[in-house]
């Protein structure tokens, strides 16, 4: 139970305003530092939020001075004012302009791998040179800016393909995958949308998906990670990771006309384990998809999400439990309102461990009362 | 920090959309609409947008609700009933209208119903946002109108209505009793 406080006021003001001093201040330039240097930060907040907008991504978290739980919930604040004015098409992977595309399944796969942008194949060391403002060279296999700009100016004179198929489609093909069901054409508006709609179980594959995507990226791994360490029943194989670019393609409302209103960045991964059906041995996939370019969560959402399709899953694998218990906002908040004030409750509990001790602990309690508690402690294992 | 002002279509259907917030509220209290435009006009701008349905009468035509985005659908499937006139021939439409599901009662359907008030029947209204009861006079719905709301309105379930004569407006939301007096 909550009561009201009352009064505190003038430190409520200096709380916040000594935030705002040990924080710095939010200029345009910081803004805008943090949208074009932590592009992956601020993807991050875009798709726990839910919000593709950089700017406003960047904004938040600079506002926020870095706390990602207090930026995200800035954005979906700031979200939910916003009207959707239009639905886009749909997004295929093989009409996303692909950057960044691996497989651990198969080396050789249609299209080949596109290492693409990423840290994955560096050294984990930190360049204490860019504290000493010293230029960086190569070294010890590290590649530093200057270096890297030098390695690209090398690229072959064939540019890598924007299109590839997906790997799923040739596995398919093999008959190792199952066929994709196929869909009815869906109203736009029809499509639950986990951001308005109640959430019931066992959730439409629509709120699981959208659910993933906006799913905090600590709170997935920690569930997905328990799921590799052995708490899960599947072992899981990134069967295709991808990272690259979507056009948002809307209908103009007055001529009718398809156009792209822009390109956005979005990453999907799917993963594959042996299973498949009783009658048809073969491989089963997990997918997940998210706005902006976010590997780890990807690898461990989509791992979720077979998880979550098994028959009797790990109670912390089952759709109920991921899905609640990823949701940053709500998480997050329902974990820092124990900071309001529960003095009622508090004390009720007070009262009452007082007169335990009063009762049974005290030196001049009656002889019963004793031997009641002797009798307890012989009967607590 | 400084805030953009409200563009003069913002202005207007947050004054619309406070009229309507305060007519639920208060059961049977009129609230003025703007004049700036036709009240059904006003009231289909604040309410439908992209992801909202809608039905209207025959008799009724509505720029801003082809305007809006707003999918309009059968009248067991919209959200938003728009009647400028009810007629006899109206109420088999208006029968269909969703009173919403236990779980999900807030899909219970919103009726803008043309009317006029303070004068014709007469009604007692009691329940939430009523202080005792109060006496509201009701014109130009057909009596049959009235059973229909009731069968309705078992709540959670039900109606929130509007009836809206020229620039006025009363709420008669699904949770108020209406008895009537004559």
């Amino acid at each position: 139970m909550y009561v009201a406080a009352k009064g505190g006021e003038q430190a409520i003001q200096n709380s916040e305003a000594l935030f705002q001093v040990l924080k710095g201040p939010v200029t345009p330039a910081l803004v805008q530092a943090v949208q074009e240097g932590l592009p992956y930060l601020v993807d991050r907040v875009m798709g726990e939020a839910s919000l593709y907008s950089p700017e406003l991504a960047a904004l938040a978290i600079a506002q926020a001075g870095g706390d990602l739980y207090e930026a995200v919930l800035l954005l979906r604040a700031y979200r939910s004012t916003q009207p959707r004015i239009a639905y886009a098409a749909p997004v295929t992977p093989d009409s996303m302009l692909t950057v960044r595309r691996i497989s651990a399944s198969f080396k050789d796969i249609p299209g080949g791998q596109v290492l693409g942008p990423s840290l994955d194949y560096s050294h984990r060391l930190l360049n204490l040179k860019i504290l000493d403002q010293q230029p960086s060279p190569q070294q010890n296999g590290h590649l530093e800016a200057e270096s890297a700009a030098t390695a690209l100016m090398n690229l072959p004179e064939t540019p890598a393909a924007a299109l590839y198929p997906l790997v799923a489609d040739w596995q398919r093909q093999q008959g190792l995958t199952p066929e994709l069901p196929v869909r009815e054409p869906t109203d736009a508006a029809d499509i639950p949308d986990v951001t308005t709609d109640t959430v019931l179980f066992p959730a439409p594959r629509e709120h699981r998906l959208q659910a993933l995507a906006r799913a905090d990226t600590g709170g997935v791994l920690a569930l997905g990670y328990a799921s590799m360490r052995g708490y899960g029943l599947i072992h899981p194989t990134v069967n295709e990771l991808r990272l690259g670019y979507a056009e948002v393609e809307v209908v103009h409302p007055i001529t009718g006309e398809t156009f792209s209103a822009g390109r956005v960045r979005v990453s999907q991964a799917e993963i594959a384990t042996s299973g498949g059906s009783k009658d048809k041995p073969g491989l089963s996939l997990g997918f997940a998809a998210t706005m902006g370019w976010n590997e780890v969560k990807l690898i461990a959402a989509a791992t979720l999400d077979m998880e979550m399709n098994q028959p009797n899953p790990h109670p912390a694998h089952t759709e109920e439990f991921v899905m609640y218990h990823t949701e940053p906002v709500e998480a997050s908040g329902f974990c820092i309102h124990f900071k309001l004030p529960h003095y009622v409750t508090f004390a009720s509990s007070l009262d009452n461990l007082r007169k335990v001790i009063s009762t049974f602990y005290s030196s001049d309690r009656p002889a019963q009362q004793t031997a009641d508690l002797e009798a307890m402690k012989q009967a607590t294992p | 920090m400084t805030f953009a002002g409200y563009t003069p279509a913002e202005k207007r259907t947050r004054t619309t959309f406070l009229a309507l917030m305060w007519s639920l509220s208060y059961p049977g209290r009129s609230f003025q609409l703007s004049a700036e435009q036709a009240p059904f006009e006003l009231i289909a701008e604040t309410l439908l947008d992209l992801e909202t349905t809608y039905c209207l009468s025959e008799k009724t035509t509505i720029h801003h609700a082809a305007q809006s985005g707003a999918r309009m659908l059968p009248p067991e499937r919209a959200a938003y009933h728009f009647y400028e006139q009810v007629t006899e021939q109206d109420l088999k439409s208006l029968a269909q209208a969703s009173v919403g599901t236990m779980p999900f009662p807030d899909e219970g359907a919103t009726l803008i119903l043309g009317g006029g008030i303070d004068s014709g029947a007469r009604f007692e209204l009691t329940g939430p946002g009523v202080n005792g009861s109060i006496q509201v006079q009701i014109d130009r719905i057909p009596s049959e109108f009235w059973i229909l709301r009731e069968r309705a309105c078992q709540f959670p379930l039900g109606w929130d209505i509007f009836i809206v004569d020229e620039r006025r407006v009363i709420g008669l939301p699904r949770s108020v009793k209406m008895k009537r007096t004559g």
